[in-house]
């Protein structure tokens, strides 16, 4: 990231027009301590504490308590966000937080034990991937808190969809594998092997805190026959600073030359929706699809951070481009 | 990119001072849509759900800010007056970044590289040359440009959007205007192979050679051009005449080097002169013609950032006399202000 922008895109994914569906805030059922199974659906929480959200929970009787805590909650799927882009909004938590919705992991912040990281100043919105919405759905929040405060202290606590995302026909938002390095998409082989992280979302959030320079992102699809016959396009959100993306080990655009002196002529780069046209031969039904993306990052925030990220048939990017004209 | 087309603008503006005129105004609304499909430039897609946009201008500036990536346009158009020339000039003035533009199907034009190694050809003048026989004389022809723009402003942006011809080439008694045998360390970008006007190892004068497949080009570039000098012909002195060249050039008839009239308006700043702008006219010494043989023309240019070549006409050889003429009119209507102010003065 250049320039003067770099403070607020840090915080809060800016440009984006957010509009509140459902409000979040109120009630919820909180545990001190820490279990994996607590991210479940299934998980029975009845005899749990209730916890007014947001606070933080040395105000709701957990005074002088530091440590792992869970928060969860349920809530009914909104009418009419059929096709939206959806996001959770957790405004401000002290200090570590991993998110899960419906059991599936959608976001992080900061780093917990044994390689602590405090990310508190950060104001959370995670992107909610279509394909994990149900009609009755379960959000389960795992917080640790190093010292003073801790829990969802504050901000406005709700869903929301983004007006101006772009409506994806596969969602490419949540886990996608990691590696760090020049390099690292030589390994692409073994993107198994790869970190986990959470797309989109900054690296910086995710572990590789004060992290600079390059990295790769990969994502194995299973493609669908009924896609096939369609011109797709891989929309990848905003990266900072610059990508170079593959589809199965071919090269199939970048944003600029791929070399850092691209960051200093294009000081806008970071903020540029990206956007990329699938050659059609590489679309084939009996083939899965490897998409890699080589990402260089000249200072602070960097990744594949904010926005819609998913394939789109290109009739339905037209629609979409058309429709905004119209709007606007 | 804007500020830096704007300049261009006020540099090459002069470029098509020429004596254009006008087959068909391509000027005004045509039919849009961002994607890519090569089925859209077939002559008879339909396209009747498509988007208008008004041509030149960015597609932001139409309603699709923060677009960027493939989109084509197209447009019907008719081709009003009488014609019989072998090739018109289809002038796009300037796409950002890339394009290939196709009249009834065929594809007669294409500049910088699509991706997934873009390169963009956004400060190059488009000035395709179409075979004649292309054109449907009487009825509907379509055109349609493929475009990619990869960073900010997007589309076909500016400049005299049209078909046209040269009048001033009419005036030439040897037509030197179509193929000229050309040499350059550059290669050809693949894209171009395809297009309907392309002759291997051949260039069609005039026009930049970066309009012609040879994106980013620098350096130097050998045109040579054979040609019968009918002996009727020699009844008064003559001239060959060049157009405008960018950069700097050597020309050499028949192994004798000729040299171009330095515009005498440029006299009060003769450390100013700018060869890109400057009209060329080479007075010819009539003994160093092969009268009724065969002649050779060379021309050397070397150009060193932005667009080169021997980029517009007209092209050919007349008499000193009717050189000289338009050499003048060019030097007035290329004259600035101050230039006015001065010349005025010195007189």
């Amino acid at each position: 990231m250049v320039g003067i922008c770099l403070f607020g895109a840090v915080s809060v994914g800016f440009a984006q027009d957010y509009q509140r569906v459902k409000d979040l805030s109120g009630a919820w059922k909180f545990s001190i301590g820490d279990d994996m199974d607590w991210s479940s659906p299934d998980f029975y929480d009845s005899n749990w504490e209730t916890i007014s959200v947001p606070s933080s929970w040395e105000n709701q009787g957990f005074y002088g308590y530091d440590g792992y805590a869970w928060y969860r909650t349920n809530f009914r799927k909104p009418l009419d966000i059929e096709g939206k882009s959806l996001y959770l909004q957790l405004g401000n938590i002290d200090d570590v937080d991993e998110v899960f919705f419906n059991g599936k992991r959608i976001g992080r912040s900061g780093n917990f034990p044994p390689r602590y990281a405090t990310a508190y100043n950060s104001h959370r919105i995670y992107a909610i991937p279509a394909e994990y919405l149900r009609e009755d759905n379960c959000i389960a929040v795992r917080v640790y808190d190093d010292t003073g405060e801790g829990g969802i202290i504050q901000g406005d606590i709700a869903l929301l969809i983004n007006r101006s995302g772009i409506p994806l026909d596969i969602d490419l938002q949540g886990t996608w594998k990691f590696k760090t390095g020049k390099f690292a998409h030589k390994d692409a082989a073994n993107f198994r092997d790869w970190d986990d992280i959470i797309v989109p979302g900054f690296w910086e959030n995710q572990g590789y805190k004060n992290y600079d320079g390059y990295a790769c992102y990969a994502y194995e699809l299973q493609v669908d026959s009924d896609i096939v016959s369609d011109r797709m396009i891989l929309l990848l959100g905003k990266i900072d600073d610059i990508d170079q993306v593959f589809v199965n080990g071919v090269l199939i655009g970048q944003s600029g030359a791929f070399t850092p002196s691209t960051v200093r002529e294009r000081s806008e780069s970071y903020n540029q929706n990206r956007a990329y046209y699938i050659p059609d031969d590489l679309l084939k039904s009996d083939q899965n699809l490897l998409i890699t993306v080589r990402v260089f990052d000249l200072s602070l925030g960097g990744g594949i951070y904010t926005g819609s990220v998913g394939l789109i048939s290109q009739e339905h990017y037209i629609n979409y481009w058309n429709s905004r004209r119209k709007r606007n | 990119m804007i500020f830096l087309v704007f300049i261009l603008m006020f540099q090459t503006g002069n470029a098509y001072s020429e004596d254009l005129r006008s087959l068909a105004n391509l000027k005004g609304n045509w039919k849009f849509s961002i994607g890519d499909d090569p089925n859209w430039a077939i002559p008879n897609y339909d396209d009747s759900d498509w988007e208008n946009v008004f041509v030149p201008s960015s597609w932001e500036a139409n309603g699709y800010e923060g677009y960027n990536g493939f989109a084509w346009y197209r447009k019907s158009f008719q081709v009003r007056f009488p014609f019989n020339q072998e090739y018109l000039y289809l002038n796009m003035g300037y796409i950002d970044d890339v394009d290939e533009v196709y009249i009834n199907g065929e594809l007669v034009g294409a500049s910088g590289d699509f991706p997934p190694l873009m390169t963009t050809a956004y400060q190059v003048p488009r000035m395709y040359p179409i075979p004649v026989d292309l054109i449907n004389r009487s009825g509907k022809n379509t055109i349609a440009v493929r475009v990619y723009d990869e960073y900010h402003e997007g589309g076909i942006m500016n400049g005299e959007i049209g078909i046209f011809v040269d009048t001033d080439q009419e005036k030439m008694e040897v037509d030197l205007t179509g193929y000229w045998d050309f040499e350059s360390a550059c290669s050809l970008d693949k894209g171009n192979l395809k297009r309907i006007t392309y002759r291997e190892g051949k260039i069609f004068v005039p026009g930049f050679w970066e309009a012609r497949g040879y994106n980013d080009c620098d350096g130097q570039a050998k045109y040579t051009k054979e040609f019968e000098y009918p002996s009727q012909l020699l009844n008064s002195d003559k001239a060959l005449v060049l157009g405008v060249i960018d950069d700097r050039d050597e020309v050499y008839l028949n192994g004798n080097r000729l040299e171009w009239i330095k515009s005498k308006s440029h006299r009060w700043r003769r450390f100013n002169q700018s060869n890109h702008l400057s009209f060329r006219v080479y007075p010819i010494p009539s003994k160093l013609f092969f009268r009724g043989g065969t002649n050779v023309l060379e021309v050397l240019v070397t150009d060193h950032g932005g667009p080169g070549g021997i980029y517009r006409g007209p092209i050919g050889i007349t008499s000193r006399e009717i050189a000289e003429t338009m050499l003048n009119k060019e030097n007035k209507e290329k004259r600035s202000t101050w230039d006015i102010f001065f010349d005025n003065w010195l007189d």
